[in-house]
């Protein structure tokens, strides 16, 4: 019996050690992957504008904008209805282009589904009146 | 900061707050709190030993991350910390540091491929 009490120890104990670096930085798809279709460019310069609609889509979506950085060009917001938290990035890569890039979690678990993010953009595309063009 | 950022995008994490002036940008994402094998191994230990099972059921994870530049000007020191709330099936939380030496390297390994691919604009 005591010996059966110590192996289950020991299982648990392996079990959470392996559970909490899971749990940081575990990832179902490469970093490669997940940026495809999270990301789509813009060909335009005018970051500003850019955020700005972004912000305007999330509302949209009823999302809550909980901060947004223009220098670093980050905009987070939570949807109660949603139980969703999602942040957009947005990066100048060179005089004519921008890259949008968006992550969610939805409860308890990151929103891995291509198709969510492909409906996020179309709605940022047709507040924008710019094609949504895929990163390669 | 901008692949830092990227960095914490990649792991899922959602942005609660940046200075851009200090370097700093603070994240979080709410996740399940043990495994499924863990719950199970904890529920026959408890029906064994005739006591109540207490058991993790999610957590919020916190991570902090301050880039400063090197001395040299030639390139930046990244700090990172890690920590957790993580709240028991009688809904009692309990704060926990993330000491793991495995994980902030590997943190670092993504963050350098991070770099890459941003510059690589991607």
């Amino acid at each position: 019996m005591r010996r059966f009490f110590l192996v289950c120890f020991f299982i648990c104990g392996l079990c959470g050690c392996a559970s909490v670096h899971n749990d940081v930085l575990g990832t179902s798809q490469s970093q490669v992957q997940m940026r495809n279709y999270q990301s789509r460019s813009f060909d335009t310069n005018d970051k500003a504008m850019v955020m700005r609609a972004v912000i305007s889509t999330m509302q949209d979506l009823g999302f809550i904008i909980d901060r947004a950085d223009e220098k670093l060009g980050i905009v987070s917001g939570t949807s109660f209805s949603l139980a969703s938290k999602l942040t957009v990035s947005v990066r100048q890569v060179n005089s004519k282009q921008i890259i949008v890039r968006a992550n969610a979690q939805v409860g308890l678990k990151a929103l891995e589904e291509p198709i969510a993010y492909q409906n996020f953009f179309n709605a940022l595309a047709q507040s924008l009146f710019l094609e949504a063009h895929e990163v390669e | 900061m901008i692949s830092s950022a990227q960095v914490l995008q990649d792991l899922g994490f959602t942005l609660n707050e940046s200075e851009t002036k200090l370097g700093l940008i603070t994240a979080s994402k709410d996740r399940e709190a043990g495994s499924s094998g863990e719950k199970i191994g904890i529920m026959i230990l408890a029906a064994l030993a005739g006591t109540q099972a207490v058991y993790d059921v999610n957590q919020k994870i916190y991570v902090t991350l301050v880039s400063t530049k090197s001395h040299d000007a030639k390139g930046y020191n990244v700090r990172i910390e890690f920590a957790r709330v993580i709240w028991n099936n009688f809904n009692q939380a309990r704060i926990e540091k993330i000491q793991d030496k495995k994980i902030y390297t590997d943190f670092f390994d993504k963050l350098s491929q991070s770099v890459f691919l941003t510059a690589h604009n991607i």
